[in-house]
């Protein structure tokens, strides 16, 4: 079976982008607009085995997503990586202590992608 | 002994060009500066920014043709090319916010939006940067305001992760 994995970007140019390039490479995507959707989309979905989360998003940005999951516990194995424009070292910081497992800065390249996202879910459901 | 950056506006000038250029060649279209202005207007993108003495706002501006054929996949709808335009306003910003950290100036990017009507024309203090490609013309407009304490020093460290690249953590 697929594994699941939840793309969570207010643009749904980048989010029909990672759905291509992922589903392409034989995962299943669902797909959340903010960190607020994206909660409710893992309440929903108990089989995500990744999400690869924007930070700059309007209403719940990735890093209050990443520290409001951090905070509520529920998930602490599901891997999270954060796709992003932004480059800045104490961002980065604060993403790994709230629980990513990875940072990739856009325009991402698709082979590098789906390798990170193999590598992510390898011991995820 | 830190040296700052004497006319800091002309440098993120310079750095927004080569970033315009980059994304776009990022998305299959050599880009390039030109002193002539582009003309066709039907669609930008907007987006503000503020930091420790600085703040303003980026504007892309093109025409929703040329901005629909740098787009990953092609638009099925006007919807999706108005999204773009904002997502390209975004990562251009992106880009210039981590050539900035290399001058120990840090922003925070709001989130953007896209903007439609037939012959835009923005209404700015600020002189434009235009650029053309074989798929046609745009415009950046780049409105920053300083307060007297604001500096820039000139290069050192500062992303760590370029675009297009990952750090698995």
């Amino acid at each position: 079976m697929a594994k699941k994995v939840l793309i969570v970007d207010d643009s749904s140019t980048v989010r029909q982008q990672l759905s291509i390039a992922l589903g392409q490479a034989g995962f299943a995507t669902i797909e959340a607009v903010n960190g607020v959707d994206a909660l409710s989309k893992i309440n929903d979905n108990k089989d995500v085995a990744m999400v690869v989360c924007d930070v700059n998003m309007p209403q719940m940005g990735g890093i209050e997503f990443l520290e409001t999951m951090k905070r509520e516990g529920k998930y602490p194995t599901l891997p999270i990586l954060m796709l992003t424009t932004e480059g800045q070292p104490a961002l980065m910081d604060q993403a790994k202590k709230a629980g990513a497992k990875g940072w990739m800065v856009k325009p991402f390249k698709p082979d590098l992608l789906v390798a990170t996202a193999n590598k992510l879910t390898k011991s995820t459901p | 002994m830190t040296t700052l950056v004497p006319h800091p506006e002309a440098m993120i000038r310079l750095h927004l060009v080569e970033c315009c250029v980059a994304l776009f060649q990022d998305y299959g279209s050599a880009m390039q500066a030109t002193p002539e202005p582009s003309t066709v207007h039907d669609l930008a993108g907007i987006i503000g920014f503020t930091g420790a003495h600085i703040g303003g706002t980026l504007s892309l501006v093109s025409s929703s043709s040329l901005l629909a054929r740098t787009r990953p996949t092609a638009p099925v709808n006007t919807a999706e090319v108005e999204d773009w335009a904002a997502e390209l306003a975004n990562q251009l910003l992106g880009r210039l916010k981590n050539r900035l950290l290399q001058h120990n100036v840090q922003i925070q990017l709001s989130t953007p939006v896209a903007v439609a009507g037939r012959h835009l024309e923005l209404r700015t203090l600020s002189t434009p940067l235009y650029f053309h490609s074989e798929l046609g013309r745009l415009a950046v407009w780049f409105d920053v305001r300083f307060d007297e304490d604001f500096v820039a020093e000139q290069i050192q460290e500062g992303q760590s992760v370029a675009e297009g690249e990952l750090e698995l953590f």
